[in-house]
């Protein structure tokens, strides 16, 4: 087991909140081998960049157990009707953050203890630094209020001067640089 | 001579909305290019696009709401959708249909673009 590997695994037990920082460069990659890493838990996977069927197909060739993840899917609607999926909620455009914080106080109250935001980065198109963040805080609080909910949000790290980094990582418990 | 080929790029990066126009006018192509949905739709009252290469995650309009939006204009103009966006092999198969007619992911191939959207406007 690396260093980074042993790093995430100590963090995940005594970090409730953690923003990664993901390479732009292998930024999927680097991803997909964070959540093999963690897929003993049930997570719940909110994409704002990725379709669900994008994402199931990368994860099965991972060998990820497919069984442990839900997903929120906020991009396939902003193109096209998708077919209801037993395992995913569409929301309707990343633009729609309501939409999007209702699905989620749903999906902890159904105990998926561990959330994943992909990406921060994307969320920037559409909402401004302080929109993110107001969304975020609301995410935090309710992951620090339930006991059983673990936080983690990812960046590209080409966006680390932005005014939105430097806001998110003092909200949160740790910041991982993945390599 | 052979007229050229117009070609409507739409992406809020400009150095994709640069670089795109670069590739195209070098394959003897014309290029407009419109910074979001909203702007492409206004530039669409004066210009008539053999093909509009557009990008999926914008600011402002969805591409849902510009699809609708062309439709309700009656617009036909064929549409490639060049993006980062990922989604699995048969879902691109259920997007393009109708004058949607290719899905490119970012980063492309210079020649791979080229080919592509010449296809396009053939199709």
């Amino acid at each position: 087991m690396n260093t980074n590997t042993e790093k995430i695994k100590k963090s995940r037990k005594q970090s409730k909140v953690i923003l990664l920082v993901v390479p732009a460069d292998t930024y999927n990659q680097s991803l997909l081998k964070f959540v093999k890493k963690i897929d003993k838990n049930k997570i719940c996977y909110v994409s704002i960049n990725k379709g669900h069927s994008a994402l199931v197909e990368a994860f099965k060739s991972k060998k990820i157990n497919l069984k442990n993840l839900f997903f929120i899917d906020c991009v396939t609607k902003t193109i096209f009707e998708p077919k209801e999926e037993h395992n995913c909620v569409f929301i309707s455009s990343p633009k729609a953050i309501t939409e999007l914080s209702l699905a989620l106080n749903k999906l902890m109250d159904a105990s998926f203890p561990s959330i994943l935001v992909d990406s921060l980065s994307t969320l920037m198109i559409y909402h401004n630094s302080k929109t993110i963040t107001k969304f975020i805080h609301h995410l935090i609080n309710e992951a620090r209020v339930n006991s059983d909910i673990y936080l983690t949000l990812t960046i590209s790290d080409k966006d680390r001067n932005t005014e939105l980094y430097s806001k998110i990582e003092v909200l949160v418990d740790e910041v991982i640089k993945l390599k | 001579m052979k007229k050229s080929n117009l070609i409507l790029t739409v992406d809020d990066e400009k150095d994709i909305r640069d670089s795109v126009k670069d590739v195209l006018e070098d394959a003897n192509f014309k290029v407009e290019t419109a910074e979001n949905g909203k702007s492409m739709l206004k530039k669409l009252e004066k210009i008539k696009p053999d093909l509009i290469l557009l990008d999926v995650l914008m600011p402002g309009l969805t591409t849902k709401e510009i699809l609708t939006e062309l439709k309700k204009r009656k617009n036909k103009v064929p549409i490639i959708f060049l993006t980062v966006v990922r989604f699995a092999e048969a879902t691109k198969k259920d997007i393009i249909k109708g004058n949607m007619v290719d899905y490119i992911e970012k980063p492309f191939k210079n020649e791979d673009l080229i080919k592509r959207v010449k296809k396009g406007i053939k199709k």
